[in-house]
Parts: C-alpha cells; structure tokens; sequence
C-alpha cells in the first residue's frame, strides 16, 4: 500500500500536489474570487466589445442597485450628483430664459405692427389686452399621460370629445415614438418632442415613468413647454411608485386626474380672432380706413366751407340795402361782391375783422323802405314830436309839425329817391286831449267833476240843468269824443228843490181845538217864503211847481165834524199863504185822514201840512230822490 | 376606467395575423400603418378572469417576421402578453414562431402567449402533423386551431390569452 502510494508519489506527485493546490483554489471563495477579479475587466471589456449582451444583462441589476443605493444613502447619492446638479440647474434656467425671451420677442414683434393697432382698434379692446390675447392663441385640447414603458394610456384629460380610441391613439403615438427613435436616433437618446399638424402642434414631454402628449391647437409659447414639463416632474415626484408600478390597471390614477386637466386649463384661443385676421386683411383694413378718413376729412371740409358761404349768403341777403351778387372763397377767405346802399349797415364784422370775409360792394341807392326812410330822416330831421314812415311810396309825417317843417317835407321829400308822396297825419287825441278840449268847449262848472276814459266823458256831481242839457251841443266838435256819460250828474235845481221841499215839509201850522190857526205870523210868513222860492225854482226850470196843503185833526171830536174841520184848516192856511204873496193857483187843499187811535185831545195832530212837487214834461218829479233829473 | 393591457401579435409573414384578429377587434387605425410604421393598434374590450370584468386589450399587430429585427422586437418592450400565430399551411411557420418565442423570452422573460396556428379552412393544403401539435402542446404551449376566415376559434384563443393575462398579474 505504501509502495504503491509511494510509486504515485514518485511518478505524480508533482502532479497531484498541482491538483490539490487547485481544488483547493475552487474550494475556497476567496480564491475564486481573486481569480474572477483578476479576468473580470478583461472578460467584461470582450464581451463589450463583442455585443451588447453584458450591457444588456448588467442593466436592471445596475437599475436596480443605484434605485437601492438612493433609498438607503441618499445623501452619499447626493453628494456624488452634486457636481452635475449644478450644471443641470444652469442649463435648465438657460431653457426657461430662452423661453421667456422668445415670448417677450414675440409680444414684442406683434407690439411694434401697425396692422396689431388697427386690430386692436377693430376689436375695441386696449391694445396692451389685444396683444395678450393674440399672444395665447393657442388651447391645449387634450392630455395624454402615457406609461413610458408599455406605451398604455395612464391617464387621459379632454376639452373636446375624442374621436378616437385614447388607448390606441396612446400606444400609436408611442409607437411612433419608438420608430422615430429607433429610426433616426443615432445613439437611441432623445426622443420626439414636437410635431406639426396644420393648426394643431403635438407636444411631448418625456419623463422617466411617463411621458405628458398635448395636442395643442394654435401656436404655443415656448413657456408653456416649461409649464407642461412642471407638471410632469411633479408627477413623477408625488406618484413615483404608481407610475412604475402601472400594468394597466387604472384604479388609482384617478389621483394623477387634477394634474393633467390643469394643463387644460392653459390660456384658451378665441377662434374668431383666429380666422381671417390675417395681415394682408389687416392692411386692407387698414388702407380703406385711411382712405375713408381722407375723403370723410375732404367731404366735411367741403360741406363746411359750402355751408359757410351759404351762411354768409344768407346774412347778407337778410340785410336791407345790400344785394350780394356772387360769392367766391379762395384760401379760406370768402369774398362778396354786389352793391350797397351807403346807409346800410355793414354786417359780418367779426368776420370781416378776422379776415375771414372781404366785402366788395359798389354804391347804389337802394329803394327797399327801410333804406327809404332812413334816407328820409337823413334829409329831413324831424323834430322829436314828429315820425316819418313810408307807406307803398308815400311818406306819412306824424305829429305835428310847424309850418317851417312842412314847408321843408313839402320841398324836399319828392326828390327824395323812393319816395313818391307825402301825407301829413294828426296823431289820434288822448283821453287827455279830449277831456282839455272838453273843458274848454262847455266850461266846468265848480260843483261838477269831468273824466275822459277811452275817450267816453263822465261827468259826476252836480250842475245846472241848462249846462247839462247843452252839453251834447257843445261837445260835439271835440275831436276823438266817443260819448258822454252823466248817469252821475245831479241838477243844481233839483237839489235846490229836494232842500225846499225837505225845509217845507218841516213847517207844520199849528191850530187850536176851533178852526183857529195858533202860529205867529212869522212862522207863516217862513213857510210861504219857502214855498215861494220853491214855485220860483221850479218856474225857472220849466217846471210845474205844486203845493198841497192837507189839514189833519186829532182823535176828539165827531168824525163827520173833524174832516169839515180838516179841510176848513187847510183853507185857513191855503188864505194866510196867500195873504204872504203866495200865488194861489199852485196851491190846492186836501183833507187829511183821521187821526186813529184813541179819541183824545191832541194838540200836535191840529195841524196842516205843506208838500210840494215839481214836475217837468216827462212827468217826473224833480223832488223825488229816486228820479234822480 | 377599465383595466388594459398591451399584448403583441408575432409570427411569419403571411401567417394571417392581421387577418386574425380584424374582425374580433375594435379597428383604429387603417392597416397602412403596418407597411410605414411597422405597427398597428387595435383594441378589443371583453370579460375576462375569474371574476368576469371587463378587461381591454391593447393589440399591437407587428409587420411580418421578414422584417423582424431588433428594431420591431423593440414594440413587444411593455407588454403583458402575446399572440403567437403561425401558418397550418407551411409548416416553417411553426419552427418560426417557435424561434420568435424563444427569443421574446429571451429579450422580456417568460410572458403569457398562446399559439395560434391558423387557416384551417384550408385543410387540403394542411402541412403541421397532428403529432407536431400535440407535442407543442405537451410541452405546455397553448395551441388552438383557427381559421381567420371563418373565425373559427379565434375568439376562443383571445379569451385564453386574457384569462392569461390576468392570472400573471393576478396576486
């Protein structure tokens, strides 16, 4: 046994010890591992170099193993990337500048256009509001948050029904993503961000998870890419997990859903302002508009200045003495031409004093009748108290002139152009006038008052009966009389008479029980001097004067005895009137009524009575307060 | 919203996978994308998995594999499943679709598929021995027997895909 051990020992021992050295190297880890170490770069370098095999194999373990390091060193994670963080900011904030220059060129572009203004001014918004709103023309009309990996619809947000089948549409549009790529990537990165489709512009940003597609109607600022980008990294950062974890399954997403609709909710086009406002419209617009204010500013400066002519025209027409014969403007300045009458007033003198109308009239003399008279007191200058008129021809002098006036109106008005005849003509009388003229025709006595209204005379108070009645005579030649009132005028004999026969009623006589008169002699001698002057009164006024004497008793006595006595009393004073000188045929006696009442003695009811009347050929009585002659 | 899922059909030119799935699906888009972009998307939406609720497949139909390089492969990236098809009339399909399936699993791992193998209307011109599709099927696959033009049995391998579909991803 042991020679044979020794005999392998002798023939491979060498051998062996090599074998043992060797299985020991594979049995220890260690030792493999050092080995590996020792070829590993070499293989991984061959391999690289042969394909993409190692590359491929070596991805989601390296995926996986950086995923693994952020969460469990985040810091030392951190602290490595900080180097490129930076970089990666500046070059981000030199994107969202660019963008916000481009936006800022574009307002600006739009904001030195004329035809932008004449929009504006179309539209009837403040240029400023104009330019904001063609600058959002654009409307984000759907939203698509597409899974990156296996390229179904996470998410879909709409501003207007889709026609097509989101999710095909989505697995499309990421396929299309992956031909484009594939196709014309040289090193597979980048990946289709935009794509123009008449008035509609697709947009995708990509994330890692996910990628954000836009269909976008109109032009969108460069800024909104920053926006949309935004909402993306937002996404990606609240809902990492959901986004990696997506197979299809949409339950949960419903939180990704505010996210989306908010890129809806970008600036909206308004369509209307989108057709048709072109530029070439706009100058046209714009064109006509001048053109339009051109000719509006030609025709109302024409209009104007016709109307200033006409105006001028008119006044000048309007003005007695003057007649235009043509009007003509030249350099803003319109000048008349015709004739003038020298005594017509110049009118337009505001105008002609600012140059704006020169008059260029010949002298005529002109025959319109307020020129005529003008003319006419020109030549004659009448006195203050004297008019001159023209009537047809005929000049018509008012008032009264003297004679040396006359004398002139005679000589020189029939030279007088326009004047044919001349007319003197008393000015109708005043009431004045004719109450002086009045006076002076029938005098005024003192007691009587005499008006003049309207030219009917008046006359209150009182006068002689005889002034009265002439009256009429004597007034009628007064000029301008149109009647005489003397409702108001007493008599002076009527008055006289009422005062007598008032006095005459007022002297009772007194008799004794017998038929025996008791008065003193003077009581009889005043009533029959009474009574005479009233027959005189009433004689000198034509009228028919009356003296009834009735005689009255008191209650004693037989009734048949006492009317006896009655009449008997009157007789007795009817005698001792006559006895005085009174004229006894106007006296007549009368028995008065007995005395009623009691059969007593009384001595105031012996008595007689005198009344008197005086009555005129109408029959009135003159001492009747109520006849008023 | 209802549950999607993104699966992908392969298999050889002229196989029928087009025609296959055209009138079972909800047709977006017109079928010249197929020859510009390499891709065409249709959606189907049907009840599926134990519970029966609504699921709605997102059907990518990839141009023929005379063209499918990496570049189309990349299209099967994110799916939850495919439609393998191949053609009862050349039996090359089958090795192909094959090939493309191991090479899915390869590039994405192990996804559900079910394997079609269609126009069986033209069975004078069948070439896939019966023994062929037993052992495909022994070795797990699930194969079904379609005709395009008469629909036969497309439906039915839809459905199965789906049913697929929500178990992988079930809990």
């Amino acid at each position: 046994m042991s020679q044979i051990d020794d005999i392998k020992d002798l023939l491979f021992g060498h051998e062996k010890k090599a074998l043992d050295a060797l299985t020991r190297r594979l049995d220890t880890p260690e030792s493999r591992a050092a080995d590996v170490a020792d070829v590993l770069p070499q293989s991984v370098r061959r391999s690289h170099a042969r394909d993409t095999s190692l590359a491929d194999a070596m991805a989601a373990p390296v995926t996986d193993s950086i995923r693994l390091a952020v969460r469990k060193h985040p810091k030392a994670i951190a602290d490595s990337l900080f180097p490129i963080i930076g970089p990666a900011i500046r070059k981000a904030i030199a994107e969202a500048l660019k963008g916000l220059i481009q936006s800022i060129n574009e307002t600006l572009d739009t904001r030195l256009s004329p035809s932008m203004r004449f929009k504006a001014w179309r539209a009837g918004v403040p240029l400023p509001e104009y330019i904001v709103q063609r600058s959002l023309l654009y409307q984000v009309e759907q939203v698509f948050l597409i899974h990156r990996e296996t390229g179904m619809l996470i998410r879909h947000a709409s501003d207007v029904p889709a026609a097509k089948d989101q999710d095909a549409v989505s697995a499309m549009f990421t396929a299309i993503q992956d031909f484009v790529k594939d196709s014309f990537a040289q090193d597979g990165s980048g990946a289709l961000e935009t794509a123009d489709m008449g008035e509609y512009t697709l947009w995708a940003v990509h994330g890692p998870a996910a990628m954000l597609t836009c269909l976008i109607r109109g032009t969108p600022p460069r800024a909104l890419r920053n926006e949309l980008a935004e909402i993306l990294e937002n996404i990606h950062r609240d809902y990492s997990e959901l986004l990696l974890d997506f197979a299809g399954d949409t339950d949960g997403t419903e939180v990704l859903q505010p996210d989306i609709e908010r890129c809806l909710q970008m600036e909206k086009v308004a369509p209307e302002e989108r057709r048709g406002a072109g530029v070439p419209g706009a100058a046209l617009w714009l064109l006509l508009a001048v053109a339009a204010v051109v000719i509006g500013y030609l025709a109302v400066t024409d209009w104007n200045e016709r109307r200033e002519m006409e105006r001028v025209r008119q006044v000048l027409q309007a003005q007695p003495g003057i007649m235009p014969f043509e009007l003509e403007r030249d350099d803003g300045v319109i000048t008349a031409r015709g004739l003038r009458d020298p005594l017509a007033e110049l009118p337009l003198a505001d105008e002609v004093a600012a140059g704006r109308v020169r008059l260029a009239f010949a002298p005529f003399h002109s025959l319109e009748p307020a020129i005529v008279e003008r003319r006419a007191r020109a030549a004659l200058s009448p006195p203050d108290d004297v008019s001159l008129s023209l009537e047809g021809a005929t000049l018509v002098v008012s008032g009264t002139p003297d004679a040396s006036f006359r004398q002139r109106v005679q000589t020189l008005a029939p030279v007088l152009a326009g004047v044919e005849a001349v007319e003197f003509r008393q000015a109708p009388p005043t009431d004045d006038d004719i109450l002086r003229a009045a006076r002076e025709a029938a005098g005024q006595p003192d007691t009587a008052q005499m008006t003049v209204a309207g030219g009917v005379l008046t006359v209150t108070g009182s006068a002689p009966a005889a002034w009265r009645d002439s009256l009429e005579d004597k007034l009628a030649n007064v000029p301008g009389l149109n009647g005489i009132r003397t409702d108001g005028l007493q008599t002076l004999e009527a008055v006289r008479l009422r005062q007598l026969a008032d006095e005459i009623a007022s002297l009772p006589l007194y008799f004794s029980r017998d038929n025996v008169l008791v008065e003193e002699q003077a009581a009889v001698e005043t009533l029959a001097n009474r009574i005479q002057a009233f027959i005189q009164v009433a004689l000198a006024a034509d009228l028919k004067p009356a003296v009834v004497l009735t005689g009255y008793t008191d209650g004693s006595g037989e009734s048949g005895l006492n009317e006896t006595l009655r009449r008997s009393r009157a007789t007795t004073a009817r005698d001792a009137l006559v006895a005085m000188g009174v004229a006894e045929r106007f006296i007549a006696v009368d028995a008065g009524p007995p005395a009623g009442g009691e059969r007593v003695v009384d001595l105031a009811l012996r008595r007689v009575a005198a009344s008197v009347a005086a009555v005129d050929d109408a029959g009135r009585d003159w001492t009747d307060r109520q006849q008023k002659p | 919203m209802i549950p999607t899922r993104k699966i992908c059909i392969i298999g050889d030119f002229g196989v029928g996978k087009t025609s296959t799935v055209a009138r079972f699906v909800h047709n977006v888009f017109s079928e010249k994308y197929l020859t510009t972009v390499g891709v065409k998307i249709d959606t189907k939406t049907m009840k599926a998995g134990d519970a029966g609720g609504d699921l709605k497949l997102v059907i990518w139909d990839i141009a023929g594999a005379d063209r499918f390089s990496a570049v189309e492969f990349s299209y099967l990236r994110g799916a939850a499943g495919y439609l393998l098809v191949a053609d009862g009339t050349r039996r090359n399909t089958v090795d192909i679709a094959r090939r493309l399936c191991a090479e899915a699993e390869q590039r994405f791992g192990a996804l559900p598929f079910v394997l079609i193998i269609n126009k069986t209307d033209l069975t004078e011109q069948w070439e896939v021995p019966d023994g062929t599709v037993d052992e495909l099927r022994s070795s797990g696959m699930d194969v079904f027997l379609t005709s395009a033009k008469t629909g036969d049995e497309v439906e039915t391998a839809l459905q199965a895909l789906a049913n697929k579909l929500l178990e992988s991803s079930g809990p």
